[in-house]
């Protein structure tokens, strides 16, 4: 009998409308770093919530060291020695190091149980020791302390519970390549003594580099665990999106008419955003733009669509410059933006899908005279969700319960609505499953061909090499290339892409 | 579903309110009491109306209470100089003035709702106390008693002002644009920016419905009292809040129903008069509300999860 750390059997959860593990058998071997990869919303934070009690699982059973467990609660997860550092971290910023670790777990002293500062600090500077970070002064605070140094602090407390398993959710999503060097130095000193670490993540390169093992969820079921050793990138991608990757974009019609410029933006500049941005749109074009985080390519997107008034610069519709001060007047010029951060910009997530749809159309059509023309309105969200092939029961059902995909349909739904000449997608495909993501590949190359312009802007290289006419690559806030699909690679527009970072 | 449900929950909580009023007195349900009943309940309706719109929103208005009382006092001061139409004119314009205010505090200068209102709570009153200097304002025009004490028919003219007033509000929230915007700015504010809605005229707007529903309650009031009283309203705000949340509104803005609130603002009224009826005094009546709208709140929220 091998040595597991943890285990899931047949583990099952639901949320609302929502099946989110179906059945899940996973093992995982004590003092391994075990990777658990999947795409958004294959299940992978809600298995490891219920790992660790956050979540409670609807049926299943779950071992941990060979013992069976029902977990309520996050503290009953840290007295089995198992710990979550989760994406966004749980440490309060105007408290020190020190005191963030013993958070809640205060030694005391005397009659009167102060705290007892000084057995804190001293702990603290031991265990961060045994991370190698001693050059962090436990009174430092937190709010002083880079993305990847709270990440240790994270480990530090997770250790100082003697946790014996560690799971961290997409650990290097936010940190430099420097960064995840050294977590990985620390993640394998941690394996040396004895800790179990899972690794959630999608980047399918850092698995390689330093996992054991490898468990790949889709849509909710665990789909294989292996050996590092014995598969490969490829088998590990179609076990993630069920079928091969090259399928998934729609043919590019390279025939059809472009001719006449929709949008010109010239020179547009916002201080420490970006810098001097100029390009043309054509009639039908989908242009994509792709960049590092950080770039400035969502700053840019906002400015066109009011939300973010450039320091300097034009902006010209069909030749004439036109001045964009808020989203009403840029909806006005027949632009619109499909914002990246859909949950706080996109939607209103306690209202129904037929609120959500028509919301930026009332003034233009459904509601023009003032009172909403409740047939029209039914009769334009109906059509909509139809031919979005949005899944919902009825037009009445809260967005918040629909999967991501759907929610992104509503999005693309609303600003359908209102006739745009001009679609911007920011990330269009962020955070849903792979299915939805080629519905939405698909729907942007039908729009295009209906001649409307789209800019498409996304961090998946391959998606913007799939999907554009035309790329712009941004790096630090400035346009450095501009690249016909055709022929051009992800390492192509990497290299470009960080280019300004390197000199 | 679960929606429904909740808000039907307050429908079934009204309903046992009056069945076990009418249990332990014969006096309470009776037509003549029921009219007292409704009477009453419209001075809260007006105030708890205007909070809706402002709840829905997302903010909250401490300062209706003050604006009340602030507008009774000036229509009462003009009347007595200028007649009775002047005089009422005068004090829904103060009420919608100093809503406008509210809102273009909260939406302008980005003050949180709660610290501008209560602001506009302490100044308000203190106006009304310098306006009055302390002391009612009497002698008002025979022909204002009609607001507060008319009847058409058998039906006291409040209670056809109070169906009024929720009709028109019902409609502005369900059958307009307006109505959306509200929700939609309650629900999210960035996303209702970025959709195009010009979320500062809508918070503007809904201060100045509160504001405007805060001034004809104090108007309401004033003539039923025949005289303005500077310290009229104390405390009509929290009740306000609570017949809101009683309806099932959410705190949080975006959800909720206008007939949810008119409900609530029963369930206040009757709770008032039918524990005058049992002579529970009205020092152990404050207590029986907190505790009700606790179970009440409570009550919802297990129903929502």
């Amino acid at each position: 009998m091998e040595d597991l750390a943890l285990e899931f059997i047949d583990v099952s959860k639901s949320f609302p409308g929502v099946e989110a593990l179906k059945k899940v058998n996973i093992s995982i071997q004590k003092g391994t770093i075990h990777a658990i990869v999947g795409e958004n919303g294959a299940g992978k934070s809600t298995l490891m919530k219920i790992a660790v009690g956050e979540l409670k699982k609807d049926s299943g059973t779950m071992k941990i060291f060979g013992k069976e467990v029902n977990l309520n609660s996050a503290s009953d997860g840290h007295r089995y020695g198992i710990s979550l550092i989760h994406q966004e971290f749980s440490l309060v910023p105007s408290m020190s190091i020190a005191e963030n670790i013993f958070l809640g777990r205060e030694p005391t002293k005397g009659i009167l149980k102060f705290i007892d500062k000084e057995k804190i600090l001293k702990e603290t500077e031991v265990v961060m020791d045994t991370l190698k970070m001693s050059f962090l002064p436990a009174n430092r605070k937190v709010r002083d302390l880079t993305v990847a140094q709270r990440q240790i602090v994270e480990i530090a407390k997770a250790l100082s519970m003697n946790s014996r398993i560690i799971i961290m959710d997409e650990p290097t999503a936010a940190l430099t390549l420097d960064e995840t060097e050294r977590l990985f130095k620390t993640i394998i000193d941690l394996k040396e003594q004895g800790v179990t670490v899972i690794f959630i993540s999608h980047r399918i390169e850092e698995i390689f580099e330093i996992a054991d093992n490898v468990s790949v969820l889709r849509d909710g079921k665990s789909i294989m665990t292996k050996p590092i050793r014995d598969t490969n990138r490829d088998e590990i991608v179609k076990g993630m999106v069920g079928r091969s990757i090259e399928l998934v974009f729609p043919k590019r019609d390279t025939k059809r008419e472009m001719s006449s410029t929709v949008l010109e933006v010239r020179n547009l500049t916002k201080e420490r955003q970006f810098y001097e941005i100029s390009f043309k749109l054509k009639r039908g074009e989908i242009l994509g733009i792709a960049g590092l985080v950080g770039a400035g390519r969502s700053e840019v997107a906002m400015s066109i669509f009011g939300l973010n008034p450039p320091d300097a610069g034009e902006i010209l519709i069909d030749g004439k410059t036109v001045r964009i001060n808020s989203p009403f007047e840029a909806i006005k010029h027949g632009i619109a933006l499909l914002p990246e951060d859909r949950r706080e910009l996109g939607l209103i997530i306690v209202r129904d899908i037929l609120e959500n749809m028509t919301l930026s159309n009332l003034y233009w059509d459904i509601a023009k005279g003032f009172f909403i023309n409740k047939n029209k309105e039914l009769k334009a969200a109906e059509d909509m969700k139809k031919e979005l092939s949005i899944k919902a029961s009825s037009l009445k059902q809260r967005v918040e319960f629909l999967s991501g995909g759907n929610q992104q349909k509503v999005v693309v739904g609303k600003w359908l609505m209102t006739n745009p000449k001009i679609l911007i997608m920011d990330e269009p495909t962020r955070g849903i499953d792979v299915g939805a993501k080629s519905e939405i590949y698909n729907i942007v190359r039908e729009l295009s061909n209906k001649g409307i312009s789209i800019i498409f802007i996304s961090s998946e290289l391959s998606e913007v090499i799939g999907v554009s006419d035309r790329i712009l690559v941004m790096s630090e806030g400035r346009v450095v290339a501009e690249l016909s699909p055709e022929g051009t690679t992800e390492e192509d527009i990497l290299k470009l892409a960080v280019r300004k970072k390197v000199s | 579903m679960k929606n429904i449900l909740r808000q039907y929950g307050i429908l079934i909580g009204l309903a046992g309110l009056i069945v076990s009023f009418s249990v332990m007195s014969d006096r309470f349900f009776t037509i003549s009491n029921m009219l007292i009943v409704a009477r009453q309940t419209s001075i809260g309706a007006f105030l708890a109306i205007g909070m809706t719109f402002v709840i829905l929103s997302a903010g909250i208005d401490l300062s209706v209470g003050s604006i009340l009382a602030f507008s009774g006092a000036i229509a009462a001061g003009v009347m007595v100089k200028s007649g009775t139409f002047i005089g009422m004119v005068a004090g829904l314009g103060i009420g919608l003035g100093l809503g406008i205010l509210n809102g273009l505090i909260v939406a302008k200068a980005r003050i949180p709702a709660f610290i501008a209102t209560l602001a506009m709570m302490a100044t308000a009153r203190g106006l009304t106390l310098v306006y009055t200097d302390g002391m009612p304002i009497t002698g008002l025009p025979s022909a204002f008693g009609f607001l507060g004490g008319g009847y058409v028919g058998s039906i006291p003219f409040p209670i056809i002002l109070m169906a009024t007033v929720f009709v028109v509000s019902y409609i502005a929230l369900k059958m307009t644009r307006f109505g959306r915007y509200v929700y939609a700015t309650g629900g999210n504010i960035n996303a209702a920016k970025a959709s195009g809605i010009n979320v500062d005229r809508i918070i503007i707007s809904v201060y100045a419905i509160s504001g405007f529903l805060s001034a004809l309650t104090g108007e309401v009031l004033t003539s039923r009292l025949n005289s303005a009283q500077p310290t009229a309203g104390v405390g009509y705000e929290l009740d306000a809040i609570a017949a809101v949340v009683l309806g099932g509104t959410n705190l949080f803005g975006g959800e909720g129903e206008l007939w949810g609130t008119l409900v609530g603002a029963f369930i206040m009224s009757i709770l008032n008069n039918g524990l005058n009826m049992l002579n529970v005094s009205s020092f152990y009546q404050q207590v029986v509300k907190g505790i009700v709208i606790l179970i009440a709140v409570a009550v919802a929220q297990s129903g929502k999860r």
